[in-house]
């Protein structure tokens, strides 16, 4: 039970700074201390090639690097401030050392300048509405913020309507200001968010990762019925379909993809069905176990998947036989779990009510 | 309790360890969904459970808000069935009520609060299991379940109970050492730095003694220091792959 505890280099942060190309797309934990680019050129040997004979010598010149989320400015160096991955993006302009910032998990929001959100009018209070965001304050919008507000023309917002908007004014030391119009004063989506639909919290990795261009999954579920989405980048995510059930699968969809595997990672699996959605719909299963005897279709990627439920039915998927040269593949569930050898990362989970 | 020797000629502590050795220690990060952060802790057989919210509007009054800080606000519960005997008060008692301040001083040290002004940063931990180092595996749990919610931290905290015995300083103590009545200090410390967040000791120690205790303390940390790294680190990645990167 005793452990003996020998302290190991890899892990003290105190063993010296490291250069920071060197940790790209790894693990960087607070404590640790990264070196910028043009300090080790400066500090390494005067080497091959000619150099131009600095001016002023002794001070090396700095190139700009932009500090992301996650790093701080201590003295010289970076100070990681959050755990995760190290990214860094290369200077779209040429000039510049590009952008660092570390990749983490969170679950609450901080207000960002330009963020579009999603939030629910609190309070009404004279010329302004208080919208709740999910930071640490509400945020004020005024009622002019909407196209085509004016005095006269008031925009019809009650409390608790949801409001899809982005921060002109986000910092640490202010109460964040959202408006409904972009520079132009045109809405451009902006505004109240209508009637029925679903809003949903998720984590706010999972939203940048369905908002990135090249997200499969947003792809395939668009092409299964009509439907709204309007993501916030404070977590939150509104659906809306023609029917409930129809919003509630896509709720569970979105929801579960946080749990989504690559599709290599599926062929290796016993079931093999194609298509990214094909991963993510398998791992929404449970949650569909109260629409037993129903039956659902999902296209994705040449493939159609068949889910229904009925308690007492064990997961398993096996390929119908095709009809005009459609594959079927289809799996059942049994009510409470899946079978957890068949898909990898996967887990039952509760259907968001 | 005649015959209990707390350290053996041949240097064995009552549970088999060296003087210097921590129990095992296990760590999970987000064991709960709803929270902002959460982790759980085993050093031995105590057990704690740390759970983050924040940060977060201001609750009760608007005039205990800080201008140019987040409030940390910590509260230290140990389960009515964690103790030999049960326990009739989990919380509010003066034991809980000064943890919960203790804990406050060590997460304001380590906490960048004046990144998040007028907001509020809740940290509650319960104590499922206490077999000693109670106040260490608090501040072990807390400093993960902080991490796990992403809230900006100058260092990791790591904390190590020592005492002296017979001349010789001993980590990590466990209840039937703490309960002998030798002197004992808990130690916490920012690793990267070796700053210290906080030390705190009720005992009588001669101060010939201290450096020998401060220092096995400081080392028995940077040995849990060791441990949480490698818990991070494992989650991290983890969570990055099931996000499909």
């Amino acid at each position: 039970m005793a452990e003996s505890v020998p302290v190991t280099a890899e892990s003290l942060a105190g063993s010296g700074a490291r250069a920071a190309c060197t940790v790209l797309n790894q693990v960087v934990l607070p404590g640790e201390e990264l070196l910028l680019p043009e300090q080790e050129d400066a500090d390494g040997a005067g080497g091959a090639g000619e150099r131009p004979l600095p001016l002023n010598a002794g001070v090396c010149s700095r190139v700009r690097v932009v500090c992301g989320p996650g790093l701080r400015r201590s003295g010289d160096r970076l100070l990681v401030t959050k755990c995760g991955l190290l990214r860094h993006k290369e200077p779209s302009s040429g000039s510049g050392g590009g952008v660092y910032w570390v990749d983490s998990q969170q679950k609450r929001y901080v207000p960002v300048k330009g963020d579009h959100v999603i939030g629910i009018v609190t309070a009404k209070s004279g010329d302004i509405f208080k919208v709740d965001v999910g930071g640490s304050e509400p945020a004020s919008l005024s009622y002019l913020a909407f196209e085509g507000a004016t005095k006269r023309n008031r925009p019809n917002v009650q409390v608790g309507d949801l409001i899809y908007g982005q921060f002109v004014v986000a910092n640490k030391d202010m109460e964040p200001e959202m408006v409904c119009i972009d520079s132009c004063g045109r809405a451009n989506g902006m505004g109240v968010i209508g009637q029925d639909g679903l809003l949903f919290k998720v984590t706010l990795g999972l939203i940048r990762k369905l908002l990135a261009p090249d997200c499969e999954i947003i792809q395939e579920v668009g092409k299964l019925y009509p439907l709204e989405i309007v993501f916030g980048m404070n977590g939150r995510i509104w659906v809306k379909a023609k029917t409930i059930q129809q919003t509630l699968i896509l709720a569970n969809i979105l929801e579960a993809s946080k749990m989504s595997c690559s599709s290599s990672r599926l062929s290796r699996s016993r079931m093999k069905p194609s298509g990214v959605l094909a991963g993510v719909a398998l791992s929404c299963l449970s949650a569909l176990e109260q629409y037993s005897g129903q039956m659902w279709l999902f296209r994705g990627r040449g493939a159609v998947l068949q889910l229904w439920a009925r308690p007492g039915l064990q997961g398993r998927a096996r390929r119908l036989p095709a009809e005009g040269g459609e594959v079927r593949g289809a799996v059942g569930c049994a009510a409470g779990s899946l079978s957890s050898s068949s898909v990898s990362g996967c887990r039952p989970r509760k259907h968001v009510a | 309790m005649a015959g209990l020797e707390l350290l053996s000629d041949q240097g064995y502590r009552v549970d088999g360890r060296r003087a210097g050795e921590l129990r095992k220690i296990q760590a999970r990060m987000g064991v709960f969904a709803q929270a902002d952060g959460s982790a759980y802790i085993e050093q031995g057989n105590t057990k704690a459970l740390a759970v983050v919210y924040g940060p977060h509007e201001i609750r009760g009054s608007r005039s205990r808000a800080l201008p140019d800080r987040a409030l940390v606000n910590c509260q230290y519960s140990s389960a009515t069935f964690s103790t030999a005997e049960r326990k009739r008060r989990p919380h509010g008692d003066r034991k809980s009520c000064e943890l919960g301040l203790q804990l406050r001083q060590t997460f304001e040290a380590a906490i960048l609060t004046q990144l998040h002004p007028r907001s509020q940063i809740d940290i509650y931990v319960q104590v499922l299991q206490a077999d000693g180092g109670t106040y260490a595996a608090c501040v072990n749990a807390a400093t993960l379940a902080v991490l796990d919610a992403g809230i900006p931290m100058r260092d990791f905290v790591c904390a190590c109970s020592a005492g002296f015995v017979d001349g010789t300083a001993l980590t990590d103590l466990s209840h039937v050492e703490e309960a002998s009545g030798s002197p004992q200090l808990a130690l916490a410390l920012l690793p990267a730095s070796g700053q210290i967040a906080l030390l705190e000791m009720d005992a009588r120690l001669h101060e010939d003694h201290l450096e020998q205790v401060l220092e096995a303390a400081a080392q028995a940390a940077r040995g849990v220091h060791t441990l949480l790294d490698r818990v991070v680190r494992q989650h991290v990645r983890e969570a990055s792959i099931l996000l499909g990167d």
